[in-house]
Protein backbone atom coordinates (compact mmCIF):
# COMPACT_ATOMS: atom_id res chain seq x y z
CA UNK A 1 0.00 0.00 0.00
CA UNK A 2 3.24 2.65 -0.95
CA UNK A 3 0.99 4.39 -3.26
CA UNK A 4 -1.82 4.85 -0.62
CA UNK A 5 0.86 6.71 1.63
CA UNK A 6 2.13 8.32 -0.86
CA UNK A 7 -1.31 9.94 -1.71
CA UNK A 8 -2.02 10.42 1.95
CA UNK A 9 1.35 12.43 1.85
CA UNK A 10 0.26 14.76 -1.45
CA UNK A 11 -2.86 15.42 0.30
CA UNK A 12 -1.34 16.56 3.47
CA UNK A 13 0.80 18.69 1.05
CA UNK A 14 -2.27 20.44 -0.57
CA UNK A 15 -4.17 20.80 2.52
CA UNK A 16 -1.05 22.40 4.41
CA UNK A 17 -0.49 24.18 1.05
CA UNK A 18 -4.20 25.77 1.11
CA UNK A 19 -4.01 26.98 4.89
CA UNK A 20 -0.20 28.05 5.04
CA UNK A 21 -1.23 30.02 1.57
CA UNK A 22 -4.30 31.83 2.57
CA UNK A 23 -2.45 32.59 6.06
CA UNK A 24 0.38 34.08 4.07
CA UNK A 25 -1.84 35.80 1.13
CA UNK A 26 -4.21 37.47 3.86
CA UNK A 27 -2.40 38.32 6.69
CA UNK A 28 1.11 39.46 4.96
CA UNK A 29 0.86 39.76 1.26
CA UNK A 30 -2.46 42.05 1.72
CA UNK A 31 -1.08 43.64 4.30
CA UNK A 32 2.02 45.04 1.98
CA UNK A 33 2.23 49.01 1.23
CA UNK A 34 4.39 50.14 -0.85
CA UNK A 35 6.17 53.65 0.02
CA UNK A 36 4.61 55.62 -2.82
CA UNK A 37 1.63 58.54 -2.16
CA UNK A 38 -1.31 59.10 -4.63
CA UNK A 39 -3.16 57.09 -7.37
CA UNK A 40 -0.05 55.70 -8.36
CA UNK A 41 0.89 54.16 -5.03
CA UNK A 42 -2.98 52.91 -5.03
CA UNK A 43 -2.17 51.22 -8.05
CA UNK A 44 1.38 49.88 -7.51
CA UNK A 45 0.27 48.80 -3.83
CA UNK A 46 -2.18 46.77 -5.24
CA UNK A 47 -0.34 45.03 -8.40
CA UNK A 48 2.14 43.85 -5.78
CA UNK A 49 -0.24 42.55 -3.57
CA UNK A 50 -2.29 40.50 -6.53
CA UNK A 51 1.00 39.82 -8.25
CA UNK A 52 2.29 38.49 -5.47
CA UNK A 53 -0.32 36.12 -4.50
CA UNK A 54 -0.78 34.81 -7.83
CA UNK A 55 2.64 33.91 -7.94
CA UNK A 56 2.47 32.14 -4.87
CA UNK A 57 -0.26 30.35 -6.20
CA UNK A 58 1.60 29.20 -9.40
CA UNK A 59 4.26 28.40 -7.26
CA UNK A 60 2.39 26.02 -5.26
CA UNK A 61 0.41 24.17 -8.29
CA UNK A 62 4.02 24.06 -10.06
CA UNK A 63 5.23 22.17 -7.04
CA UNK A 64 2.33 20.03 -6.59
CA UNK A 65 2.74 18.90 -10.18
CA UNK A 66 6.15 18.19 -10.29
CA UNK A 67 5.68 15.90 -6.57
CA UNK A 68 2.66 14.24 -8.33
CA UNK A 69 4.79 13.74 -11.69
CA UNK A 70 7.86 12.78 -9.98
CA UNK A 71 6.16 10.44 -7.69
CA UNK A 72 3.88 9.07 -10.96
CA UNK A 73 6.87 8.25 -13.03
CA UNK A 74 8.67 6.77 -10.79
CA UNK A 75 6.68 4.27 -10.05
CA UNK A 76 5.75 3.37 -13.54
CA UNK A 77 9.42 2.55 -14.23
CA UNK A 78 9.62 0.90 -11.39
CA UNK A 79 6.49 -1.77 -11.53
CA UNK A 80 7.65 -2.20 -15.03
CA UNK A 81 11.46 -3.39 -14.03
CA UNK A 82 9.63 -6.03 -11.66
CA UNK B 1 -38.36 24.51 12.65
CA UNK B 2 -39.00 21.00 14.87
CA UNK B 3 -38.61 21.80 18.45
CA UNK B 4 -35.39 19.16 17.77
CA UNK B 5 -33.35 19.71 14.74
CA UNK B 6 -31.72 16.36 14.83
CA UNK B 7 -35.50 15.04 14.21
CA UNK B 8 -36.02 17.56 11.12
CA UNK B 9 -32.46 16.38 9.66
CA UNK B 10 -33.75 12.65 10.12
CA UNK B 11 -37.01 13.03 8.28
CA UNK B 12 -35.40 14.98 5.34
CA UNK B 13 -32.24 12.44 5.17
CA UNK B 14 -35.08 8.99 4.84
CA UNK B 15 -37.12 10.51 2.13
CA UNK B 16 -34.85 11.21 0.06
CA UNK B 17 -32.93 8.13 0.79
CA UNK B 18 -36.87 6.16 0.26
CA UNK B 19 -37.27 8.44 -2.55
CA UNK B 20 -33.81 7.44 -4.27
CA UNK B 21 -34.22 3.50 -2.90
CA UNK B 22 -37.23 3.34 -4.93
CA UNK B 23 -37.14 5.23 -7.79
CA UNK B 24 -33.60 4.03 -9.26
CA UNK B 25 -34.66 0.67 -9.94
CA UNK B 26 -37.42 2.13 -11.52
CA UNK B 27 -35.84 4.48 -13.79
CA UNK B 28 -32.91 1.47 -14.67
CA UNK B 29 -35.84 -0.63 -15.84
CA UNK B 30 -36.98 2.64 -17.92
CA UNK B 31 -33.31 3.35 -19.36
CA UNK B 32 -33.09 -0.72 -20.09
CA UNK B 33 -36.04 -0.50 -22.06
CA UNK B 34 -35.09 2.45 -24.25
CA UNK B 35 -31.79 1.72 -24.66
CA UNK B 36 -29.87 3.96 -22.72
CA UNK B 37 -27.54 1.59 -21.70
CA UNK B 38 -23.44 2.12 -20.92
CA UNK B 39 -21.01 -0.99 -21.04
CA UNK B 40 -18.65 -1.10 -18.17
CA UNK B 41 -15.30 -1.10 -19.76
CA UNK B 42 -14.10 -2.20 -16.54
CA UNK B 43 -15.18 -5.63 -16.50
CA UNK B 44 -14.20 -8.76 -18.45
CA UNK B 45 -17.32 -9.86 -19.78
CA UNK B 46 -18.35 -6.01 -20.64
CA UNK B 47 -22.23 -6.22 -19.22
CA UNK B 48 -24.39 -3.38 -20.41
CA UNK B 49 -25.79 -1.18 -17.46
CA UNK B 50 -28.70 1.66 -17.06
CA UNK B 51 -27.31 4.80 -17.76
CA UNK B 52 -29.17 8.22 -16.33
CA UNK B 53 -30.09 6.92 -13.18
CA UNK B 54 -28.88 9.61 -11.46
CA UNK B 55 -32.27 11.03 -11.85
CA UNK B 56 -33.57 9.34 -9.40
CA UNK B 57 -31.01 11.42 -6.99
CA UNK B 58 -32.30 14.54 -8.70
CA UNK B 59 -36.18 13.17 -7.49
CA UNK B 60 -34.70 12.15 -4.18
CA UNK B 61 -32.98 15.60 -3.78
CA UNK B 62 -36.31 16.94 -4.84
CA UNK B 63 -38.72 15.46 -2.53
CA UNK B 64 -36.30 15.74 0.65
CA UNK B 65 -35.91 19.35 -0.09
CA UNK B 66 -39.99 19.31 -0.42
CA UNK B 67 -39.88 17.80 3.49
CA UNK B 68 -37.35 20.53 4.33
CA UNK B 69 -39.45 23.29 2.86
CA UNK B 70 -43.00 22.00 5.18
CA UNK B 71 -40.28 21.14 7.78
CA UNK B 72 -39.21 24.36 7.90
CA UNK B 73 -40.67 27.24 5.98
CA UNK B 74 -38.24 30.05 7.44
CA UNK B 75 -35.50 28.87 4.61
CA UNK B 76 -37.43 28.48 1.70
CA UNK B 77 -35.89 30.82 0.09
CA UNK B 78 -32.52 28.93 0.49
CA UNK B 79 -34.29 25.62 -0.78
CA UNK B 80 -35.36 27.77 -3.63
CA UNK B 81 -32.13 28.74 -4.06
CA UNK B 82 -30.44 24.94 -3.68
CA UNK B 83 -33.35 23.95 -6.15
CA UNK B 84 -32.96 25.98 -8.46
CA UNK B 85 -29.11 24.99 -8.60
CA UNK B 86 -29.41 21.37 -8.80
CA UNK B 87 -32.41 21.37 -11.43
CA UNK B 88 -30.36 23.78 -13.81
CA UNK B 89 -27.29 20.97 -13.09
CA UNK B 90 -29.26 18.28 -13.40
CA UNK B 91 -30.50 19.39 -16.59
CA UNK B 92 -26.88 20.45 -18.18
CA UNK B 93 -26.28 16.71 -17.49
CA UNK B 94 -29.02 15.34 -18.75
CA UNK B 95 -28.40 17.35 -22.36
CA UNK B 96 -25.20 16.47 -21.98
CA UNK B 97 -25.99 12.22 -21.65
CA UNK B 98 -28.17 12.59 -24.59
CA UNK B 99 -26.37 15.17 -26.88
CA UNK B 100 -22.63 15.56 -25.62
CA UNK B 101 -21.81 18.72 -24.17
CA UNK B 102 -18.63 20.35 -25.32
CA UNK B 103 -15.56 20.04 -22.49
CA UNK B 104 -15.70 24.07 -22.56
CA UNK B 105 -19.64 24.57 -22.69
CA UNK B 106 -20.37 22.45 -19.79
CA UNK B 107 -18.05 23.88 -17.29
CA UNK B 108 -19.76 27.44 -18.61
CA UNK B 109 -23.23 26.27 -18.09
CA UNK B 110 -22.82 24.98 -14.98
CA UNK B 111 -21.24 28.41 -13.88
CA UNK B 112 -24.31 29.76 -15.13
CA UNK B 113 -26.37 27.34 -12.94
CA UNK B 114 -24.99 29.46 -10.00
CA UNK B 115 -26.83 32.29 -10.75
CA UNK B 116 -29.95 31.56 -8.62
CA UNK B 117 -27.69 31.90 -5.68
CA UNK B 118 -26.44 35.43 -6.70
CA UNK B 119 -29.84 36.24 -7.93
CA UNK B 120 -31.75 35.47 -4.49
CA UNK B 121 -28.72 36.68 -2.52
CA UNK B 122 -28.52 33.84 -0.38
CA UNK B 123 -24.70 34.18 0.40
CA UNK B 124 -22.55 35.52 2.81
CA UNK B 125 -19.26 37.47 1.50
CA UNK B 126 -17.77 37.24 4.86
CA UNK B 127 -16.52 34.03 4.92
CA UNK B 128 -14.67 32.59 7.76
CA UNK B 129 -11.06 31.11 7.26
CA UNK B 130 -8.78 28.55 9.24
CA UNK B 131 -6.63 30.63 11.77
CA UNK B 132 -7.45 34.09 10.09
CA UNK B 133 -11.01 34.38 10.79
CA UNK B 134 -13.60 36.40 9.63
CA UNK B 135 -12.66 38.01 5.82
CA UNK B 136 -14.21 40.75 4.09
CA UNK B 137 -14.92 39.37 0.35
CA UNK B 138 -17.72 41.32 -0.80
CA UNK B 139 -16.30 42.61 -4.57
CA UNK B 140 -14.84 39.01 -5.00
CA UNK B 141 -17.13 37.00 -3.09
CA UNK B 142 -20.21 37.27 -5.64
CA UNK B 143 -17.84 36.92 -9.03
CA UNK B 144 -16.56 33.54 -7.00
CA UNK B 145 -20.13 31.74 -6.77
CA UNK B 146 -20.28 30.62 -10.59
CA UNK B 147 -16.65 29.14 -10.10
CA UNK B 148 -18.00 27.51 -6.64
CA UNK B 149 -20.69 25.56 -8.46
CA UNK B 150 -19.11 24.73 -11.67
CA UNK B 151 -15.79 23.69 -9.98
CA UNK B 152 -17.50 20.67 -7.56
CA UNK B 153 -19.97 20.00 -10.36
CA UNK B 154 -16.83 19.32 -12.95
CA UNK B 155 -15.00 17.94 -10.69
CA UNK B 156 -17.26 14.97 -9.24
CA UNK B 157 -18.48 14.72 -12.61
CA UNK B 158 -14.59 13.90 -13.62
CA UNK B 159 -14.35 11.79 -10.33
CA UNK B 160 -16.55 8.86 -11.73
CA UNK B 161 -14.34 6.69 -13.12
CA UNK B 162 -15.29 3.38 -11.37
CA UNK B 163 -18.01 1.49 -9.62
CA UNK B 164 -19.32 3.22 -6.57
CA UNK B 165 -16.64 6.13 -6.84
CA UNK B 166 -18.87 9.14 -7.32
CA UNK B 167 -22.03 7.99 -4.59
CA UNK B 168 -19.59 6.71 -2.09
CA UNK B 169 -16.83 9.43 -2.16
CA UNK B 170 -19.55 11.84 -2.34
CA UNK B 171 -21.60 10.20 0.35
CA UNK B 172 -18.04 10.68 2.82
CA UNK B 173 -17.98 14.82 1.71
CA UNK B 174 -21.46 14.90 2.16
CA UNK B 175 -21.19 13.19 5.86
CA UNK B 176 -18.29 16.06 6.68
CA UNK B 177 -20.79 18.91 5.36
CA UNK B 178 -23.87 18.00 7.71
CA UNK B 179 -21.58 17.16 10.92
CA UNK B 180 -19.91 20.61 10.23
CA UNK B 181 -23.11 22.31 9.73
CA UNK B 182 -24.37 20.55 12.69
CA UNK B 183 -21.75 21.50 14.72
CA UNK B 184 -21.84 25.30 13.81
CA UNK B 185 -25.39 25.70 14.17
CA UNK B 186 -26.53 25.65 10.70
CA UNK B 187 -29.36 24.29 9.97
CA UNK B 188 -29.95 24.98 6.14
CA UNK B 189 -27.06 23.78 5.51
CA UNK B 190 -27.70 20.79 7.97
CA UNK B 191 -31.02 19.73 6.29
CA UNK B 192 -29.72 19.93 2.90
CA UNK B 193 -26.96 17.82 3.51
CA UNK B 194 -29.16 15.04 5.19
CA UNK B 195 -31.52 15.17 2.35
CA UNK B 196 -28.44 14.55 0.19
CA UNK B 197 -26.90 12.37 2.43
CA UNK B 198 -30.09 9.89 2.02
CA UNK B 199 -30.23 10.41 -1.36
CA UNK B 200 -26.47 9.24 -2.04
CA UNK B 201 -25.99 6.60 0.21
CA UNK B 202 -29.08 4.85 -1.43
CA UNK B 203 -27.76 5.40 -4.57
CA UNK B 204 -24.64 4.06 -3.58
CA UNK B 205 -26.41 1.05 -2.84
CA UNK B 206 -27.19 -0.05 -6.52
CA UNK B 207 -23.80 1.77 -7.41
CA UNK B 208 -21.44 0.11 -5.60
CA UNK B 209 -18.98 -2.50 -6.93
CA UNK B 210 -20.14 -4.60 -9.14
CA UNK B 211 -22.78 -1.53 -10.51
CA UNK B 212 -25.97 -2.66 -11.34
CA UNK B 213 -26.61 1.30 -12.51
CA UNK B 214 -24.82 3.99 -13.25
CA UNK B 215 -25.60 7.88 -12.67
CA UNK B 216 -24.57 9.30 -15.92
CA UNK B 217 -23.53 13.05 -16.46
CA UNK B 218 -27.02 14.29 -14.91
CA UNK B 219 -26.20 12.32 -11.63
CA UNK B 220 -22.28 13.40 -11.05
CA UNK B 221 -23.43 17.50 -12.15
CA UNK B 222 -26.15 17.13 -10.06
CA UNK B 223 -24.30 15.79 -6.56
CA UNK B 224 -21.55 18.66 -7.62
CA UNK B 225 -23.77 21.22 -7.93
CA UNK B 226 -25.71 20.27 -4.67
CA UNK B 227 -22.20 20.20 -2.63
CA UNK B 228 -21.45 23.56 -4.06
CA UNK B 229 -24.60 25.10 -3.20
CA UNK B 230 -24.42 23.42 0.26
CA UNK B 231 -20.82 25.06 0.77
CA UNK B 232 -22.22 28.42 -0.45
CA UNK B 233 -25.05 28.50 1.92
CA UNK B 234 -23.93 27.13 5.17
CA UNK B 235 -20.86 28.94 4.77
CA UNK B 236 -18.48 26.07 4.99
CA UNK B 237 -16.16 27.02 1.98
CA UNK B 238 -13.11 25.89 3.75
CA UNK B 239 -14.41 22.47 4.57
CA UNK B 240 -15.79 21.79 1.66
CA UNK B 241 -12.92 22.72 0.06
CA UNK B 242 -10.52 20.63 1.86
CA UNK B 243 -13.20 17.63 1.86
CA UNK B 244 -13.16 17.41 -1.78
CA UNK B 245 -8.68 17.27 -2.28
CA UNK B 246 -9.23 13.87 -3.80
CA UNK B 247 -11.82 15.54 -6.19
CA UNK B 248 -9.59 18.40 -7.21
CA UNK B 249 -6.52 16.41 -7.26
CA UNK B 250 -8.31 14.21 -9.92
CA UNK B 251 -9.25 17.02 -11.73
CA UNK B 252 -5.65 18.91 -11.29
CA UNK B 253 -3.95 16.07 -12.43
CA UNK B 254 -5.97 15.22 -15.73
CA UNK B 255 -5.72 19.26 -16.34
CA UNK B 256 -2.51 19.52 -15.85
CA UNK B 257 -1.54 16.69 -18.40
CA UNK B 258 -3.69 17.14 -21.09
CA UNK B 259 -2.70 21.31 -21.17
CA UNK B 260 -6.57 21.40 -21.40
CA UNK B 261 -10.19 20.73 -20.69
CA UNK B 262 -11.28 17.33 -22.07
CA UNK B 263 -13.84 14.94 -21.88
CA UNK B 264 -13.32 11.44 -21.73
CA UNK B 265 -14.60 10.81 -24.68
CA UNK B 266 -12.07 12.69 -26.57
CA UNK B 267 -8.85 10.69 -25.00
CA UNK B 268 -8.53 7.77 -27.38
CA UNK B 269 -5.54 5.81 -25.73
CA UNK B 270 -7.45 4.67 -22.19
CA UNK B 271 -5.17 5.41 -19.11
CA UNK B 272 -6.22 2.24 -17.61
CA UNK B 273 -6.11 -1.15 -19.41
CA UNK B 274 -8.17 -4.47 -17.84
CA UNK B 275 -5.77 -7.56 -17.90
CA UNK B 276 -6.86 -11.06 -18.62
CA UNK B 277 -7.42 -12.07 -14.85
CA UNK B 278 -9.69 -9.07 -14.85
CA UNK B 279 -7.44 -7.10 -13.13
CA UNK B 280 -6.83 -2.96 -13.80
CA UNK B 281 -3.34 -2.06 -14.44
CA UNK B 282 -2.29 1.79 -15.51
CA UNK B 283 -0.96 2.56 -19.42
CA UNK B 284 2.65 3.43 -19.19
CA UNK B 285 2.04 5.62 -22.10
CA UNK B 286 3.21 8.87 -21.81
CA UNK B 287 0.27 10.14 -23.80
CA UNK B 288 -2.29 9.38 -21.87
CA UNK B 289 -3.87 11.66 -18.95
CA UNK B 290 -2.70 10.80 -15.63
CA UNK B 291 -5.85 10.72 -13.34
CA UNK B 292 -6.20 9.65 -9.99
CA UNK B 293 -7.01 6.15 -10.96
CA UNK B 294 -3.92 6.13 -12.94
CA UNK B 295 -1.88 6.73 -10.27
CA UNK B 296 -3.53 4.63 -8.04
CA UNK B 297 -2.79 2.03 -10.03
CA UNK B 298 1.14 2.91 -11.06
CA UNK B 299 2.98 0.60 -8.43
CA UNK B 300 1.17 -2.30 -9.94
CA UNK B 301 -2.21 -3.84 -10.86
CA UNK B 302 -5.18 -4.18 -8.53
CA UNK B 303 -8.52 -5.54 -8.59
CA UNK B 304 -11.49 -2.67 -9.40
CA UNK B 305 -12.72 -3.47 -5.83
CA UNK B 306 -9.82 -2.84 -4.37
CA UNK B 307 -8.71 0.85 -6.46
CA UNK B 308 -12.36 2.05 -5.27
CA UNK B 309 -11.47 1.51 -1.34
CA UNK B 310 -8.46 3.70 -1.90
CA UNK B 311 -10.42 5.79 -3.53
CA UNK B 312 -13.19 5.98 -0.34
CA UNK B 313 -9.95 5.86 1.94
CA UNK B 314 -8.36 8.91 0.48
CA UNK B 315 -11.68 10.49 0.45
CA UNK B 316 -11.65 9.08 4.65
CA UNK B 317 -8.22 10.91 5.22
CA UNK B 318 -9.30 14.19 3.37
CA UNK B 319 -12.53 14.25 5.50
CA UNK B 320 -10.65 14.00 8.32
CA UNK B 321 -8.41 17.31 7.36
CA UNK B 322 -11.51 19.18 6.41
CA UNK B 323 -13.13 18.15 10.07
CA UNK B 324 -9.31 19.43 11.73
CA UNK B 325 -9.99 22.82 9.46
CA UNK B 326 -13.49 23.29 11.18
CA UNK B 327 -11.26 22.96 14.62
CA UNK B 328 -8.80 25.70 13.08
CA UNK B 329 -11.87 28.02 12.27
CA UNK B 330 -13.67 27.64 15.67
CA UNK B 331 -10.60 27.93 17.87
CA UNK B 332 -10.19 31.88 18.43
Amino acid sequence: MNVVFWLLLIQLFVWLGLIGGLWLVLEVILQITLPVTGWLGTFLTGAVRIGTSAGLAVLWLWLWKKIEYAYFWRTIKKSRRN
Amino acid sequence: MLSIPFLACLVVFSIGAIATFYFTPVIANMMMKRGIFGIDVHKLDKPKIPEMCGLAILIGIAMSSAAALYISPEFSTELLAFLSVVFLSGLIGYVDDRQLLGPRLKPLLTALAGFPILLLGIFDPYPVLPIIGRTRLTIVYPLLIPLAIAVPANAVNMMDPLNGVMAGAGSIVTTVLLISSVFLGRWNAALLSAGLLGCLLAFYYYNRFPSKVFSGNVGSLTVGAALGAIVIIGRLEAIGVIAMIPHIMNAFYGLASVGRLFERREITVRPIKILKDGRLAASSDPKTPITLTRTILADGPKKEKDVVNIFLLLTCFSSILSLLTLLLMVIP
